[in-house]
């Protein structure tokens, strides 16, 4: 899907992280205090994790509209699941994170991929909300029950459902980016 | 390979903070962990967190009322786990606990056990009162290091009467080695293993 436009781009952000990869490893062999060194070997983690980012994002789109959007999806899950775990959530939660991970995740990244619009902008902010507070209280613990349910709901907003409007920028329709959706979303990326 | 899948459903962390898996030499040891008990997923977890070379000789001590219970679970405790089952409801001199562990660990093995007995279903997390059995062992095998783990978030994971997992990250971090004090009596020992638990998932909130 990336035109030749993007693999400036692309080309551009490779040549960076192989001056921060030289630059990093030279500084891991030159510095010897203790205290720099966990900030360089953060640096160095970091860099090679950046490889890695791009690397997965190129073969996604390489690949096509569907693997972009798995790939997303996955990383929604992810994220998900790490805001959760640092939530307090209690016992009468269970079924809803159920839900959260295994029905609302996934459907809204297949709302993308079928390029149902009307559906994927409403399903988590309206049916999503409805149905998981809706299910919170039928667990039946009323113990601070506004709080847990706008916890999840909000993780789900932050990691699912604004996410999941990166991949959407590849079904835009317009005149304007038709046949270069991929470039759109490169550029989002790069900017943010 | 189901260790894998398991590390991965459940995301768990294992730290070793006061103990190595493995001996500078590449030797193991014969130990016993003992681990606060949460949720079913507790055993398999710890099991799966364990490197393959003490994965292959640590065998979880495990309730046959559940583990026995039916084709699957027989599957995963007896082929999969390679558990030392154990009667929790109906025990005689034939079927009693301690015998059946002391010959799994002549047998060279090291064990995981839950010494609260069951899973505890308290919201906050306490600790239950540890049954006698870890010091009874610690008795019987003075030359074993028994080992702390602590368990954290398996309760939300799989909290008891559920089936289906939320994906939160646990954690199990493994703690520092204890060992019966000569004359140590029988409950200075299981509040030192209790403390042994606590310490370590204070830490874990201190951390997170």
């Amino acid at each position: 899907m990336l035109d030749h436009r993007a693999w400036f781009v692309v080309g551009g952000i490779g040549t960076l992280l192989t001056i921060a990869t030289v630059v990093a490893i030279l500084l891991r062999k030159t510095v010897t205090d203790e205290s720099k060194r966990r900030t360089i070997e953060n640096l160095y983690d970091r860099t090679l994790s950046w490889w890695a980012m791009v690397a997965m994002l190129i073969v996604a789109l390489s690949l096509g509209q569907w693997a972009v959007v798995v790939l997303f999806g996955l990383v929604s899950f992810r994220a998900l699941r790490e805001m959760v775990t640092l939530t307090h959530t209690r016992r009468g939660d269970h079924r809803t994170l159920f839900y959260a991970f295994f029905i609302v995740t996934p459907l809204q990244y297949v709302l993308i991929a079928t390029h149902w619009y009307g559906m994927f902008v409403v399903m988590i902010p309206v049916w999503g909300f409805l149905w998981l507070a809706i299910r919170s209280a039928i667990s039946g613990d009323i113990k601070r029950y506004q709080e847990r349910a706008s916890r999840v709901f909000w993780a789900l907003m932050i990691c699912v459902y604004c996410l999941s409007h990166a991949p959407a920028l590849l079904l835009l329709d317009s005149p304007i980016v038709e046949g270069h959706q991929a470039n759109l979303l490169v550029f989002m990326l790069v900017v943010v | 390979m189901i260790a894998g899948i398991l590390r991965f459903l459940t995301g768990a962390q294992a730290r070793w903070v006061g103990v190595n898996p493995v001996n500078a030499d590449g030797s193991i040891l014969q130990r016993v962990y003992f681990a606060n008990h949460q949720s079913n997923l507790d055993a398999p977890v710890i099991w799966a967190s364990l490197p393959p070379a003490l994965r292959r000789r640590t065998r979880p001590v495990a309730a046959r009322d559940y583990w026995d219970g039916d084709a699957v679970r027989r599957y995963i405790s007896t082929r999969v786990l390679k558990a030392v089952l154990i009667e929790r409801k109906k025990v005689t001199r034939s079927n009693n606990p301690l015998l059946v562990m002391e010959a799994a660990i002549r047998d060279g093995a090291s064990l995981i056990l839950f010494p609260e007995g069951g899973r505890m279903n308290d919201e906050d997390g306490k600790l239950g009162e540890f049954k006698p059995g870890i010091y009874h062992l610690a008795r019987e095998f003075p030359d074993l290091q028994f080992v702390p783990v602590g368990l954290e978030n398996l309760n939300r994971i799989l909290p008891k009467g559920e089936f289906l997992p939320a994906p939160i990250l646990a954690a199990v971090t493994f703690g520092w080695p204890l060992k019966l004090l000569p004359d140590e009596a029988k409950p200075d020992f299981l509040a030192r293993c209790k403390l042994g638990i606590q310490m370590l998932r204070d830490k874990e909130a201190q951390d997170a």
